[in-house]
């Protein structure tokens, strides 16, 4: 494999970087490769290419120089165009909002049907440096006190971002409530939104086993009175956090526990749903071959993605961009609109980090690990602290229902449905492998499941420092980045949180990359004590894990 | 017209993947004009970046066209080369010497270099300030004179084209050099956030025939827009004047949109509509103050052929505004324009 | 890093004012003697002396301000160059003539470190923002700043200070002769500023008013502090820490002395300066 030295290039130089790539390889890089030879569905092209049609941050940005991370980003910045041709040929596009990532297998597995995110907007006006998607949401009612997430709002009423969907789910339940914000907005533009629900936040000590369904039954098995310090709660029952309380009042009052099992078979039922709607849509039954081929895809997928971030978290220098590792975690949501090409598109990456950490070659320059919590809304952020000197050797993006493989080989109570029983109760043990998968999503799951995986991935990285990248107005960051923030420093995990700045806020911003620049400072200068330290035979542990 | 949901970057973005928009993007070529509309004169549009950039966020303001352009004139890149251009206040410029005198002088020409040749700096600066200000909202379109009108300049226009007669492997060495320069500037565009439009005014049927265009045009324009088609860039191809003998080999040319000018566009639509998206073509000479043209009507004509061409179509005019164009007319124009539906939006 | 006798610069731009010190390093400990005689004031140093220190408000145009504060500061040291530049603050990056740039967090710890030795906490209130700072062996242990607006920065007591007609520096002294700070509940400024009005209308003492103004603010940076679990001794650092209200009701709202290097608004100079070192 022909793999140049790992280095950080901007647009200009792949711009000009593009012209020694073979016109054999970009006219046989394609999306949708079902279809014969359609011209439009190439997608090997600079980032010069895409800003030209608006996306000016592309411009300030740095990526990898690999042919694999050109393939990676051209994949990701075509999905809009892909949503559309998918349309006019013929496919259906399902837009799943809400903590969804965990339903996109079902939807996969159905002929001709495609899912997209519409809350990925998120980045779009981040991408554009522009506020034309947070403008058209205000107008709709949601503003500067809404989450991000509000830009999909605009891009339903632009219509000029994705297509009309064929159909549209959201959650209720253990949902960002501002995506439910969205949602709503979204349903008075004329848009029929169909829900699914989920279960209402774990609580603390109990989230691994056990959650809050969403409805008031009481329980039938297994339930049990948490009166007292069960919550993690001093013993009076009283916040011991700062999201400690947010965190209870979300969850209610009723404080009857479910037992997981309970709760898969909710969730199962809820995918069965999901099932029945995907069939009026397409006219074609649901069918396990197809379903099961669709989960070998997606298991192999995601266990790229991991394999993808155990390289990156273990290896010598860094080999590869925080960005491009963003885009092939995200990719776990809805696989950009083509599961198979994104597969390839993951594939090729793996390959490229996997040579690079073999080689032992990475970028050069950048020794200050950071483990990064809560995906950053604005890209910049990330390239700002590879460009100081430090390395992202961990994440943990709130979506881990799209993380864990799906057992359905082994799961023994997977049943072929038969046409006469289509509806009834029961059937969705099929999908129970899938409900497992989605009860570790990041907003069903406790504070306490995300502090743990922080600390886990803090201490498997040997992480230096902890950034957590907030978002003003989205209702989890609030009440889970006080607990992270403790956590992580009692630890002994220096650890900066902040909320990510809205674009076009010039000063602000300044202020915000400012204090990463001095968070950076300060874990260089801890580093650099602490190898002068070793130096001198009296080695100073502070700040290691 | 700002009540309109969809911006102009959004209309045109979904124009060029072949998906159906709340009515054709409005694009009259509003170029030099914008200088007047800003209150400045033509000698500080053609040399300052600043100046041009201002002037078209002002015409855009007055306006509300769909797109921003840079362009000051034809003889850009000859002038870069080194042929001597007369700037003047009230005009566009105009040549006054060609650089090429003697043959032999082309195997000894540079390609000018963007950051510095000429005004080619002006140019590639004027579409960075239109990026910057407005990119999230305005496609920008930086017109590119395309290889054979940069020979002409380069070389004279009545003596290139005895070259392509007499001398024709000397005019596609000129030829050679002149899409070599071409490219180079594309680049810088593209990289200050600028959507190449090449403009080819030499080109036309006014001016040469069927088979020099054939000969001489054609592969260049092709070349061109080949090396832009590799980066995915959807590209507009504009001709003035007439261009009823070369119509069906503008295909060829693989231009995704064409800007027509004194040419029926019902022709126009049937014989390369359904491969090329076409934008055009009201007569720019309607919008003078005493030109004694109705303005409405060309108009309602035009959206109603135009909106029928199965690849799409953009309500333009058939060439550059003109400089002292009267703004009632040309608001008149742009407004009955918007008020064309594809489908309620 | 560098050989001995070398003259550094230290030039911090802040939202207020750029603050320059030129730093000689000593060829030998304890032989140091000032050039410039006000600077007797700040502490004699045995590894470097203070040639020079200069202040001009950063107004509109802080590269012209740069460059006088930077002039003013070769001239009072009688230099015609230095031998290195660190730059900090806000405008760091407008200084063009700079080997070096580091934040303003590493500067003022760096700076109070070496003013006030042993100091576990460093407050500084800058003109746009303010943070609050844990030192531990000489290093920044962590830090935390104020963001999103004026509130808790040197901009909130100028903006009230407007409010009551008075310069920043009368406000500080009307509001110091206060035994009675009142309560100033907004946090944003511009509600602040109504707040104000409305206490004066309803009659309530002058200084007690702008007592209270500084309450605020000094309840607003330990909100910032506490949650670094600050170690004393605790050293407040810019030029604000020049008021003694402020130092009193921050004080009271971090329930420790505080302590106020000499010349505090060349702390993050100072700082800049020595990690050129």
């Amino acid at each position: 494999m022909n793999v140049p030295n790992p280095r950080q290039i901007d647009w200009r130089e792949w711009h000009t970087l593009f012209r020694a790539i073979p016109d054999e390889l970009v006219q046989n890089t394609r999306y949708y490769r079902h279809l014969p030879d359609v011209e439009w569905s190439l997608y090997l092209f600079p980032p010069s290419t895409h800003t030209v049609y608006g996306n000016r941050l592309l411009r300030k940005l740095r990526f990898d120089n690999s042919p694999a991370a050109l393939r990676l980003w051209g994949f990701v910045l075509s999905e809009c165009e892909r949503l559309y041709r998918a349309k006019q040929a013929g496919m259906k596009v399902v837009a799943v909002m809400g903590d969804l990532g965990a339903v996109t297998p079902l939807i996969y597995s159905f002929p001709n049907t495609i899912a997209f995110y519409p809350d990925c907007l998120w980045w779009t006006p981040f991408l554009m440096e522009s506020r034309v998607l947070f403008e058209e949401a205000a107008m709709l009612g949601l503003s500067e006190d809404c989450c991000y997430v509000r830009a999909a709002l605009g891009g339903f009423a632009r219509r000029a971002y994705f297509p009309r969907p064929d159909l549209c789910i959201a959650t209720v339940g253990a949902t960002c409530d501002d995506m439910a914000a969205v949602t709503a907005g979204v349903e008075r533009l004329g848009c029929t939104v169909r829900y699914l629900e989920l279960p209402h936040r774990a609580d603390r000590e109990k989230s691994l086993q056990q959650c809050y369904p969403p409805f008031n039954s009481p329980p039938q098995s297994g339930g049990e009175k948490d009166n007292s310090s069960q919550s993690g709660g001093e013993k009076d029952g009283s916040p011991r956090r700062g999201g400690e309380k947010n965190n209870r009042s979300q969850i209610g009052r009723d404080e009857k526990y479910h037992p997981r099992d309970e709760l898969r078979s909710y969730i199962a039922g809820q995918h069965l749903k999901l099932c029945g709607w995907l069939e009026d849509l397409t006219g074609a039954k649901f069918n396990l071959n197809r379903y099961s081929a669709t989960i070998h895809k997606v298991n192999h997928l995601r266990k790229t993605i991991a394999d993808l971030k155990d390289l990156i978290t273990t290896s010598g220098p860094n080999p590869m961009g925080a960005l491009e590792m963003l885009n092939a975690e995200f990719a776990a949501l809805s696989y950009y609109g083509d599961l198979d090409e994104c597969c390839a598109v993951l594939d090729e990456l793996h390959k490229t980090v996997e040579w690079r950490v073999k080689k032992r070659a990475g970028y050069p320059n950048q020794s200050v690990k950071l483990l990064w919590l809560t995906p950053p809304a604005d890209p910049l952020l990330l390239n700002y602290v590879e460009e100081l000197g430090g390395r992202i050797v961990a994440t943990e993006y709130l979506i881990n229902q799209t993380t864990p493989l799906i057992s359905i080989e082994n799961d023994k109570t997977a049943q072929l449905p038969s046409d006469e029983h289509h509806r009834s109760f029961g059937r969705e043990s099929i999908f129970l492998p899938l409900s497992e998968a989605q009860l570790s999503g990041s907003l069903i799951s406790s504070s306490d499941y995300r502090i743990g995986l922080a600390l886990q991935y803090a201490g498997k990285s040997r992480a230096n420092g902890a950034v957590i990248s907030g978002v003003f107005g989205s209702s989890h960051c609030p009440y889970e980045t006080a607990p992270l923030v403790e956590a992580l420093r009692q630890a002994g995990i220096p650890t900066l949180a902040f909320d990510v700045v809205a674009p076009g806020k010039v000063r602000m911003q300044a202020q915000l990359l400012n204090r990463i620049e001095a968070f950076i400072e300060m874990l260089k200068n801890r580093k650099n004590a602490n190898i002068d330290a070793d130096a001198d035979g009296d080695a100073d542990e502070r700040g290691r894990i | 017209m700002s009540d309109e949901r969809m911006n102009a970057r959004e209309r045109w973005g979904l124009l060029l993947i072949d998906e159906l928009t709340d009515r054709p993007p409005v694009y009259p070529l509003i170029t030099s004009h914008a200088a007047t509309v800003h209150g400045c004169n033509l000698i500080d549009y053609c040399r300052d970046g600043r100046v041009l950039a201002e002037a078209q966020i002002e015409a855009q303001r007055i306006y509300g066209q769909d797109g921003l352009t840079v362009f000051t004139d034809v003889g850009l890149i000859a002038e870069a080369f080194g042929s001597r251009y007369l700037l003047r206040a009230e005009d566009v410029p105009i040549l006054l010497e060609p650089l090429i005198q003697n043959p032999e002088q082309v195997d000894d020409l540079a390609i000018p270099e963007p950051q510095s040749a000429g005004r080619l700096p002006v140019y590639i600066e004027a579409v960075d300030r239109l990026f910057t200000a407005a990119g999230d909202r305005q496609p920008v379109f930086a017109f590119i004179p395309a290889p054979f009108t940069t020979a002409a300049g380069l070389r004279g226009t009545e003596t290139f084209l005895t070259d392509t007669i007499l001398m024709p492997e000397t005019a596609h060495k000129i030829l050679d050099l002149t899409l070599n320069a071409a490219l180079k500037l594309c680049d810088e565009c593209i990289l200050a956030g600028g959507l190449p439009v090449l403009v080819d005014p030499l080109a036309s049927g006014s001016v040469i025939s069927r088979h020099t265009f054939k000969e001489f045009a054609l592969p260049y324009i092709k070349g061109l827009i080949d090396y832009l088609h590799r980066y995915d860039l959807d590209i507009m191809l504009h001709i003035c004047g007439e261009t009823k003998n070369i119509l069906d080999l503008i295909p060829a040319t693989d231009a995704d949109l064409f800007s027509l000018d004194k040419l029926d566009l019902a022709a126009a639509c049937k014989e390369i509509g359904s491969r090329v998206r076409l934008v055009g073509n009201i007569p720019p000479n309607s919008l003078l103050a005493f030109s004694g043209h109705p303005t409405f009507g060309p108009v309602e004509e035009a959206l109603t052929i135009g909106m029928q061409n199965p690849k799409g179509f953009v309500l333009s005019t058939g060439c550059e505004v003109p400089i002292r164009a009267d703004k009632e007319k040309l608001l008149t124009m742009i407004n009955t324009a918007k008020r064309a539906r594809y489908v309620e939006w | 890093m560098s050989s001995g006798n070398e003259i550094i610069a230290g030039v911090d731009v802040g939202s207020r004012s750029t603050k320059v010190v030129i730093l000689r390093k000593m060829l030998q400990a304890g032989c140091q003697s000032s050039v410039v005689d006000s600077l007797q004031a700040l502490p004699s140093h045995p590894e470097y002396e203070i040639l020079a220190r200069s202040l001009v408000p950063t107004g509109w145009t802080p590269q012209t301000a740069i460059a006088q504060a930077f002039q003013q500061a070769l001239d009072q040291a009688g230099l015609q160059s230095v031998s290195r530049v660190i730059a900090t603050g806000y405008g760091r990056s407008l200084v063009d003539f700079v080997d070096r740039r580091i934040t303003e967090i590493t500067a003022h710890a760096r700076g109070a470190a070496d003013l006030l030795p042993g100091m576990r906490t460093v407050i500084d209130i800058g003109g746009q923002d303010s943070k609050a700072i844990i030192i531990s062996d000489g290093l920044v242990e962590d830090f935390a700043m104020n963001d999103r607006c004026a509130a808790g920065s040197g901009k909130f007591l100028e903006y009230l200070a407007m409010t009551m007609n008075l310069t920043v520096e009368e406000f500080a002294e009307l509001a110091y002769r206060s035994n009675n700070p009142t309560n100033i509940s907004s946090i944003c400024t511009v509600f602040a500023e109504s707040e104000v009005l409305s206490l004066l209308a309803e009659g309530v003492a002058r200084e007690d008013v702008a007592a209270g103004a500084h309450k605020a603010i000094a309840w607003r940076v330990a909100q910032l502090a506490l949650p670094l679990h600050p170690q004393t001794p605790v050293a407040f650092s810019g030029g604000v820490a020049r008021n003694r209200c402020l130092v009193r009701e921050l004080s009271q709202a971090l329930k420790c002395e505080i302590l106020v290097p000499p010349y505090p608004e060349f702390t993050g100079a100072l700082g800049a300066a020595l990690i050129g070192f």
